[in-house]
């Protein structure tokens, strides 16, 4: 279905003294040697945009700043609060053992089911601490990555990849090059899930963009991602394999990804299903063939 | 006579707050508070909503700052930022808006005229109207534009963008941002007479 006003257009007369308003910004005294009728066409194409200034509109109340303000400073709040959350979790799996028991046989029930409580807990606390490493990891990355930007006018490392062009209409796109952070900007055990036991020595997936993608992104500042657990069709695409898209990566026991968004921050994300249960994590459902790529 | 104190552009304050200057962020948002305010409430239709976008917009604003290349200018940042929760904002409550034209404009051959739409037989604006029908005409005429072409016929006007700023905000092509423009102006007309006419019967 088609919205009805894509069909309606203006004669050709008016469309051109159209673009020519704009061109001056609708300073009808900035279009020079204008003939009675253009200049009637004009005053009329005025008249139309100066019924928008009838719309009803009313100015800021005196509070709007000041819920802005807190609303910034709730998310500040939520950022850092998100980067202990995982350790206070933690924390607080550790420390649930306390029980009473009120008699030998109790005693011993209870040993036994807390002994297997223990070592489900231990795995599960096990890949938490390795998640909440990686994820320390990829923040350290982006650290490393903003001050590279810095340094390099915004300009990130990038570097090509072949295997890919078919997922990107035949174009070999850019991707994230860690390389050069390691002169200085980043460890070499920071671009390292230790969640990670496949073939693969750093276990993370890189932004893989063209590079006007990756630029469109940066004008249109939306969250995007520039790292994530390995992505096992990206990596399937570059080795030459045919791969499923119904796989999870590897990394965590396949429990979920970390990501690093553009702006530093990094998120865990078992990932909503988009496509036919898939567990692609789109950022933005309207620019689901540049973010659907990046991250399983 | 003492100069007075240079004002603080708006990439200057922009470049205080990164700095942590907590005064810049409220001046910022003080300069662009009914501004931005306007052009949101006549691109989502609500003042609640609109507020809601504001904060949004400057939220993403304070968030994406250290991106910012502070040797391009705030204004059209800020409003591409505005356009994007703007249309965020109806993707949401996306209700299909459909246009109730009964006229035929813009269907074999040349386009409608300007003259023709507005002043062959109606009078701009009706002297006799009220002026709060005017206003709510003119709202209903804009609520009823495709939100992707409302924002381009607000920016452009309001905004005096370019029709170059505007591609490079919102990420169209240039003839895309033009045919976009013209349809837009055309369906207001449209609607702004077919309302007119209803108040005439």
């Amino acid at each position: 279905m088609t919205d009805q006003g894509d069909h309606l257009n203006l004669c050709k007369a008016d469309a051109d003294m159209l673009d020519r308003l704009v061109d001056v910004g609708f300073e009808i005294d900035q279009l020079e040697e204008l003939t009675e009728e253009e200049h009637q066409r004009a005053t009329s194409i005025l008249k139309t945009f100066g019924l928008l200034e009838q719309y009803p509109v009313e100015d800021a109340s005196d509070t709007l700043i000041d819920v802005t303000l807190a609303r910034i400073d709730q998310f500040e709040d939520k950022r850092r609060a998100r980067l202990h959350i995982q350790s206070a979790d933690v924390q607080a799996t550790n420390s649930g053992f306390a029980f009473r028991m009120p008699d030998l046989i109790s005693i011993a029930c209870m040993v036994l089911i807390a002994a297997s409580v223990v070592v489900w807990l231990g795995r599960g606390t096990r890949a938490q601490s390795m998640s909440l490493q990686c994820a320390n990891n990829m923040a350290a990355v982006g650290m490393g990555l903003a001050n590279y930007g810095m340094e390099h006018n915004g300009e990130m490392p990038t570097t090509s990849v072949t295997g890919l062009g078919g997922l990107f209409g035949g174009t070999t796109p850019e991707r994230l090059d860690p390389t050069p952070l390691l002169d200085g900007y980043c460890e070499a055990h920071h671009l390292n899930c230790p969640g990670h036991d496949g073939e693969h020595a750093t276990g993370f997936s890189y932004q893989t963009q063209r590079k006007e993608i990756w630029d469109a992104l940066k004008r249109h500042r939306r969250l995007f991602v520039v790292l994530s657990d390995t992505n096992p069709i990206l990596d399937a695409v570059m080795s030459g394999k045919n791969y499923d898209p119904m796989t999870r990566s590897r990394n965590h026991g396949g429990s979920g990804q970390n990501q690093l968004l553009d702006d530093g921050s990094t998120i865990s994300l078992v990932g909503p299903p988009v496509l036919g249960g898939d567990k692609i994590w789109v950022l933005d459902g309207n620019n689901r063939r540049i973010d659907i790529f990046l991250t399983h | 006579m003492s100069a007075e104190p240079q004002k603080k552009t708006d990439e200057e304050l922009l470049a205080a707050h990164i700095d942590g200057d907590r005064q810049a962020f409220p001046e910022l948002m003080e300069r662009y508070k009914n501004d931005l305010l306007h052009f949101l409430i006549r691109f989502v239709g609500k003042r609640a909503a609109a507020e809601d976008v504001f904060q949004e917009a400057f939220l993403q604003v304070h968030i994406s700052a250290e991106t910012f290349d502070l040797t391009r200018r705030f204004k059209p940042w800020l409003f591409t930022i505005a356009a994007n929760k703007g249309r965020d904002w109806h993707r949401k409550h996306s209700k299909r808006t459909m246009l109730s034209l009964s006229q035929d404009v813009g269907g074999e051959g040349e386009g409608a005229r300007f003259v023709d739409l507005l002043e062959s037989d109606q009078e701009l604006p009706d002297a006799n109207l009220l002026e709060t029908e005017q206003a709510d005409q003119v709202r209903a005429a804009v609520e009823a534009l495709p939100s992707h072409l409302r924002e381009i016929l607000l920016l452009s006007y309001f905004q005096q963008m370019s029709y170059v700023q505007i591609s490079d905000s919102l990420q169209i092509p240039l003839g895309t941002v033009k045919s976009r423009l013209h349809s837009a102006v055309a369906a207001f007309s449209n609607s702004w007479k077919s309302a007119q006419s209803q108040e005439q019967e």
